[in-house]
């Protein structure tokens, strides 16, 4: 999507600001005594 | 200490909110242990707020009241499935109308199509789920590798520990783009004051840290100072929580690894922050730059038995406050005052001589720091927690709660519409060991604070509206 209005220029469209976290950055490490 | 702000004089603004937490684990708020230095640093070119309150121990109402200077009760927005009404300002537009640019960079947990609210930009973003049509976390989350230890539950005490959690990737992401912008604001050479407001998730639960920060902290974080067995926990809501929860019975070895983690992740916080700070000066912007650093909530990290917020024990309610300008405010003060997250909203538009907002009930911090002492400053700060019914997380089935507080002078009055009330004078018991509340001789304060309590808030009220209140 582009916004193309001149009044919201400055306005970032929704859909980019979505952060998807990636369920591989969630993890503990194996083992946890060391 | 002259305040008069001239509009040539006005500074940029970084207000950085980050997410749940405990100013007793920041080293300028005399913690001995957690290593802080960029926040110290802050609070050394600043001024450090000791008793500032967030306007409910909950995320999306906190926010969505510090962005408005108004409680819960009346931009009706309770829950963290809230959906802020567009139509009310917030203090991005109040500056945007002042002239500022105003842009927002990672977390601000906005429900619903309104991703903006005021900001003429965003970066970033949330995590997914608090975005309109993405999916909803659940309990078990398939495909998470760290399943429910985002929420307030017993599984974010079974996997703490180190690794890593997707909020440090997300905050890392956070920072690099805010040294961008200040890094092109500067080189483009605009005259346009700028107000960047930053959000993290750290140092939100899952209680992972990076092996790197976990391993600092091995064996040197102290255990709570105030444990309480479940079976001596006597208030109906209370009791009723650590049931739902999980946690009436926490191991050692779980609090111990739950709070190193939460001490490295708040050490890694500071270090992300450190960069920000470091590219505002690199740019020779970071004195005439108004920096705000607050949280939306606090964690109890274990204290009196219980965890992340969702009370408002002292752990969970009370917010960091650290305002720094060092070309027009005092340097290394500590002010003692109540005060409460909405009067940072109001103080910021009156340092940057912007509109009040018109329904806000912040109040301008500027006669307290111009002297800590006046006579004319009101010690009080409310805070709020209502709960929708058949919401499995926070509410019993078919029930809800309704609970605020107010902090007025050294007392400190929990109402919980249907239980026992609780009363701690934290003069005489910083801890809040004592309920107070059923002593005789302190009738007359639970009357007055009580009486505070209910002034223009009804619990059955919120109940009626809360349960068809706009929601994703």
């Amino acid at each position: 999507m582009k916004i193309t209005l001149p009044w919201a220029v400055a306005t970032s469209p929704p859909d980019t600001i979505r952060f998807e976290s990636n369920p591989d950055w969630n993890y503990l490490d194996d083992p946890q005594d060391n | 200490m002259n305040t008069t702000v001239t509009t040539t004089q006005r500074p940029n603004i970084v207000f950085i909110e980050v997410d749940q937490h405990n100013p007793a684990v920041i080293g300028a708020y005399a913690n001995t242990v957690v290593r802080t230095p960029n926040l110290d640093a802050l609070a050394a070119r600043g001024i450090v707020f000791d008793n500032n309150y967030c306007a409910s121990p909950i995320c999306v109402p906190s926010r969505m009241s510090m962005l408005t200077g108004q409680h819960p009760y009346k931009n009706e927005v309770w829950t963290n499935n809230n959906v802020l009404n567009s139509s009310l300002p917030t203090f991005a537009h109040s500056l945007g109308v002042a002239g500022y640019k105003t842009v927002q960079i990672g977390r601000m947990h906005f429900n619903g199509a309104d991703q903006l609210h005021g900001f003429s930009e965003r970066y970033v973003g949330d995590s997914n789920p608090n975005h309109f049509g993405a999916v909803k976390p659940t309990r078990k989350p398939s495909g998470d590798n760290l399943p429910g230890a985002w929420g307030p539950m017993r599984s974010s005490l079974e996997l703490s520990g180190h690794g890593m959690n997707a909020a440090q990737v997300h905050d890392q992401a956070v920072v690099d783009r805010a040294v961008e912008f200040i890094d092109d604001y500067v080189a483009a050479d605009n005259t346009e004051p700028f107000c960047l407001a930053i959000g993290t998730l750290l140092p939100h639960q899952p209680y992972v840290a990076s092996k790197e920060d976990f391993d600092e902290y091995r064996g040197k974080v102290p255990p709570p100072k105030v444990t309480k067995a479940f079976e001596d926990e006597t208030h109906p809501y209370l009791r009723w929580w650590k049931s739902h929860t999980g946690i009436e019975d926490v191991t050692d070895v779980e609090v111990e690894r739950a709070r190193t983690a939460y001490f490295a992740m708040v050490t890694r916080l500071d270090a992300l922050l450190g960069t920000v700070f470091d590219a505002l000066n690199r740019n020779g912007i970071l004195n005439n730059t108004l920096i705000v650093y607050t949280a939306d909530h606090g964690d109890q990290i274990g204290e009196h038995g219980l965890w992340w917020k969702q009370t408002f024990y002292e752990g969970a309610v009370k917010v960091p406050a650290i305002i720094s300008w060092p070309a027009k405010l005092p340097q290394g003060v500590h002010i003692d005052r109540v005060t409460s997250q909405l009067d940072l909203n109001a103080t910021m538009l009156d340092l940057a001589g912007a509109p009040a907002l018109p329904l806000s009930v912040g109040r301008s911090l500027l006669p307290v720091m111009e002297n800590p002492d006046t006579p004319d400053w009101d010690d009080v700060a409310f805070s709020e927690y209502c709960t929708r019914p058949n919401d499995p997380l926070h509410s019993p089935a078919g029930k809800s709660w309704q609970h605020r507080m107010v902090r007025k002078g050294d007392w400190k009055l929990i109402y919980y519409h249907g239980m026992p009330s609780q009363l701690f004078n934290l003069a005489n018991d910083p801890d809040e060991l004592v309920d107070l509340s059923s002593v005789s001789e302190y009738a007359d304060v639970v009357k007055r604070l009580t009486d505070m309590v209910l002034d223009g808030w009804d619990p059955e009220w919120v109940n009626s509206k809360i349960r068809d209140s706009r929601k994703t």
